[in-house]
Parts: C-alpha cells; sequence; structure tokens
C-alpha cells in the first residue's frame, strides 16, 4: 500500500526542516501563519507598519530557535502569538499610551484580500468566536483588554471601575471557560 | 487550600503576564515540580492563544517573505562572521518563565535613523562604482586546505548580504579612505541605521579585520571579520576605522558619517 497523495507537511516537521536550513520550509510556515500573526500584531499595535515589523521578527525568531522547538508541548501557532504578544508588548509599554483601535484597512490591505484564504483555516477562527460569545460581555472585555492590550489587574479594575478582585476572579473565569468551550468543541 | 491548587489559581494571570516578579518565579518553580501542574498550564495557554484565532488574517504586505528571507540570510551571514547571536530566547512549545508562555525577550525598537546620514546618502551616485568593484571582487573567494569551504560559505552569506542590500532604495553609501594605501572599500548605511562596511579583500591568513565607530568621545570595537563584511550599527557614529589584527596590523582605512 502507498500514497498516492502528497501530504501537506505538518507544523513541526517544517519547523524540523526550518533548523535544517530549509527556508521552502520557513516560507511554508510563513504563508501558513503569517496574516493570523500580522492580524495579532495589528490588533495589539494599530498600526499596519508596526505589525509588518511584529510579524518580520517573530518569524525570525522562529528560525532562530527552530532547533529547540518542542511540538510536543504546544502547537507552533500558539507558540507565534505567544512571541508576537511579547513583542508587541514590549512596545506598547515603550508607548506613552495606548493604542487607539486598529485603523481601518486601507487599500493595500483590500488589494489582497483574496490572498487570505491562502494563509488560514477558517474553521479555528470560528471555533473561537463562538467560544468568546459565550462569554459574559464583561469577562470576554476583561480577558481582551488583558490580552491584547497587556493591562495590569490594577488598570483593568480603574478602567472598568472594579474591585481588584472581581477583575482577578472574572479572568480566571473567562479563561476557564474558554477552555471548556474550545476543548468542548473540539470533542 | 494546598499549595498546588493555590498556584493553579495564579495560572491564568501567570500566562497573561499579569503576576509580580514572586508571584510568577513561586509558578515557574511548581511547573518544575509538577507535570499535572504543566499540563494544566499547557490547556489553559492554548485557550489562551487561541483568541486571536478570532481575528480576520491580514495578509502581510507584497514583499514581505522576501524581506524576511533577506534578513533569514543576513542572520547567517552575521553569525558566520561573528559567530551565533548572543541573545538566543530558550524556545519550547509551552515556554514557561516568560509572560504569556513565550519565552522570549523582545528586542528594543530601532532607534531613529541617525542624523549623519543625510550627507552620506547624498554621495551615493558618485561612489556607487566603489561598492560594484566591490562587489565584482567579494564573487572571487580563495582558500586552503580546512578553511576553503568555510571561506566558501563565507563569502556567500557576504554575498547574499550585500545582493539584499543592493535592492535598498534608500541605501547610502560611503567610501572608505585608505590609509595604508590599496582599495579602501566602502561603507553602506541604511536608514534605520544598519550599517555594513565592505572590503574588496579578506585579510591575510591568520588576521582579521577589526572595525571601531567612532564616538565623539572615543571608539568602540564594533565587529571583526577574516571576511570582508561586517555589520554594525551607525546610529551615534561619527565615523568609522577599519584595522587590520596583529603586530602589524593597526588601520588601513577609514570614512567620516557626518
Amino acid at each position: 500500500m502507498y500514497e498516492t497523495v502528497a501530504e501537506t507537511p505538518s507544523d513541526a516537521e517544517l519547523v524540523q526542516q526550518v533548523a535544517q536550513g530549509e527556508e521552502e520550509a520557513l516560507q511554508a510556515l510563513f504563508q501558513r501563519h503569517g496574516g493570523a500573526v500580522t492580524a495579532l500584531a495589528r490588533r495589539m499595535l494599530g498600526d499596519r507598519q508596526e505589525a509588518e515589523e511584529i510579524l518580520q521578527d517573530t518569524f525570525l525568531r522562529l528560525h532562530q530557535n527552530a532547533p529547540r522547538f518542542d511540538g510536543q508541548r504546544a502547537a507552533l501557532r500558539t507558540y507565534l502569538f505567544a512571541i508576537a504578544r511579547n513583542l508587541c508588548l514590549s512596545r506598547l509599554r515603550a508607548r506613552s499610551s495606548r493604542p487607539r483601535k486598529a485603523a481601518d484597512a486601507d487599500p493595500h490591505d483590500v488589494a489582497f484580500q483574496a490572498a487570505v484564504g491562502a494563509f488560514d483555516d477558517p474553521l479555528p477562527g470560528i471555533v473561537v468566536r463562538g467560544a468568546l460569545e459565550r462569554l459574559e460581555a464583561e469577562d470576554r472585555a476583561l480577558l481582551e483588554a488583558a490580552f491584547y492590550q497587556g493591562y495590569s489587574h490594577s488598570e483593568l479594575a480603574a478602567l472598568n471601575d472594579m474591585p481588584l478582585g472581581t477583575v482577578k476572579s472574572r479572568l480566571r473565569r473567562a479563561l476557564a471557560k474558554m477552555r471548556a468551550h474550545l476543548e468542548g468543541g473540539a470533542a | 487550600m494546598s499549595a498546588e491548587a493555590s498556584v493553579r489559581e495564579l495560572l491564568p494571570d501567570y500566562l497573561l503576564g499579569l503576576l509580580e516578579p514572586h508571584e510568577a518565579a513561586r509558578v515557574d518553580q511548581a511547573l518544575a515540580r509538577s507535570a499535572e501542574l504543566r499540563t494544566e498550564a499547557d490547556a489553559l495557554r492554548a485557550a489562551l492563544f487561541a483568541l486571536p484565532e478570532a481575528l480576520e488574517p491580514e495578509p502581510p504586505a507584497p514583499g514581505s517573505w522576501e524581506t524576511l528571507l533577506a534578513r533569514v540570510r543576513e542572520e547567517r551571514a552575521r553569525s558566520a562572521i561573528e559567530g551565533p547571536a548572543v541573545e538566543r530566547p530558550a524556545i519550547s512549545g509551552t515556554a514557561t518563565g516568560a509572560p504569556g508562555g513565550a519565552g522570549t525577550t523582545p528586542p528594543v525598537p530601532p532607534p531613529a535613523t541617525a542624523p549623519s546620514l543625510a550627507a552620506a546618502r547624498r554621495r551615493r551616485p558618485v561612489l556607487a562604482v566603489a561598492l560594484a568593484v566591490a562587489l565584482t571582487l567579494l564573487v572571487g573567494t580563495a582558500g586552503w586546505g580546512a578553511l576553503q569551504q568555510r571561506r566558501a560559505d563565507l563569502a556567500a552569506h557576504e554575498e547574499a548580504v550585500v545582493a539584499y542590500w543592493m535592492r535598498i532604495p534608500d541605501l547610502s553609501i560611503v567610501s572608505l579612505e585608505a590609509v595604508q594605501g590599496g582599495h579602501p572599500g566602502v561603507a553602506c548605511v541604511l536608514p534605520d541605521g544598519r550599517a555594513m562596511v565592505l572590503q574588496p579583500h579578506a585579510p591575510s591568513a591568520g588576521r582579521s579585520y577589526v572595525l571601531y565607530g567612532l564616538t565623539g568621545t572615543g571608539r568602540v570595537e564594533l565587529g571583526r571579520t577574516r571576511g570582508r563584511l561586517i555589520l554594525f550599527r551607525a546610529d551615534g557614529l561619527t565615523g568609522v576605522e577599519l584595522a587590520v589584527s596583529g603586530p602589524s596590523g593597526g588601520v588601513v582605512a577609514k570614512a567620516s558619517l557626518n
């Protein structure tokens, strides 16, 4: 018995190839995850140019550290998001103010919308949006503010006029629910 | 509440990077001890970092991959010349210990363009020929014995870096002034402060080129190579001096960046 259809390499396989210096593997990962990383950075920083820089730096980190990547413990996507978020938080801390709402898509983006499908499977997005919709509105807002803007507990408490303890408990509850929804959805 | 249970309660804040350092250290220690806790943290991390999946993907800008590829090749070249980068953050699928779990130390954003670059940029039309000559010379690489392959690899990396830099529109090129005769080479500076010095020949066997930056109050070593290319940052520098290592070495070329 033999396989007649070429299988798409997994992320882990591609990372191994990146570790061996194969540029095509890095390109495949860039095409597969670059759109999502850009979206995260754009959401956090509100600036297309800076998001592009974060994208570059994130994949450069991946290239640097590919030999030590352990795909057994987490998905590459999670790892890329974590790198990008840390890079974004660093920039946010360097700013005197938090970012405003991300600017509307510019014509440049529109011109490349057709390529979006090549980058991302829509299913994870649908599942996560469904999980977010099941959270209480305040919990969701707190979780997103902590994740995307890096607000501290005390900042969140002040911004939302909530006791510190309530912020903490709501954040924990929100993440626990997210996990339950996502794991339930995956079953 | 048991110690593990109290740590478990901290995991969401830990993953969000909201803990005080002493609290994060406590979680780190607990994670190191307990496989069950690590599994719990992995699951929560997967849920937390699924949040961006809800965002509409934004395709990278045109030429983004090409830019990344050039940076990758540039980094390889730098590693070949100067050894691995100092900062190589640990990677694991979970990377405990860092807020958000990436195990990364975010780099400082590149500083603003050095003011001296505008003047340097004006010299480009006159001096592009110098770089072209240097590029031509760069292709040929010779070596002996065990060094032959390494030198060939080094030259290939250097060639890739130079080829990339030559495609950048705002590249400023400054001719080095020879101090001891011979072809002085060139310095190239990008608007973001990245810069390189390119020599037409590698130093003689056993020698290295050493590049110094002039700061106005003194000079600092910027890098050294046994090849022909040294990458450095021009921010805040008034000029550069290129020396050859060894007893009979000394400064062979210099350039003002003002």
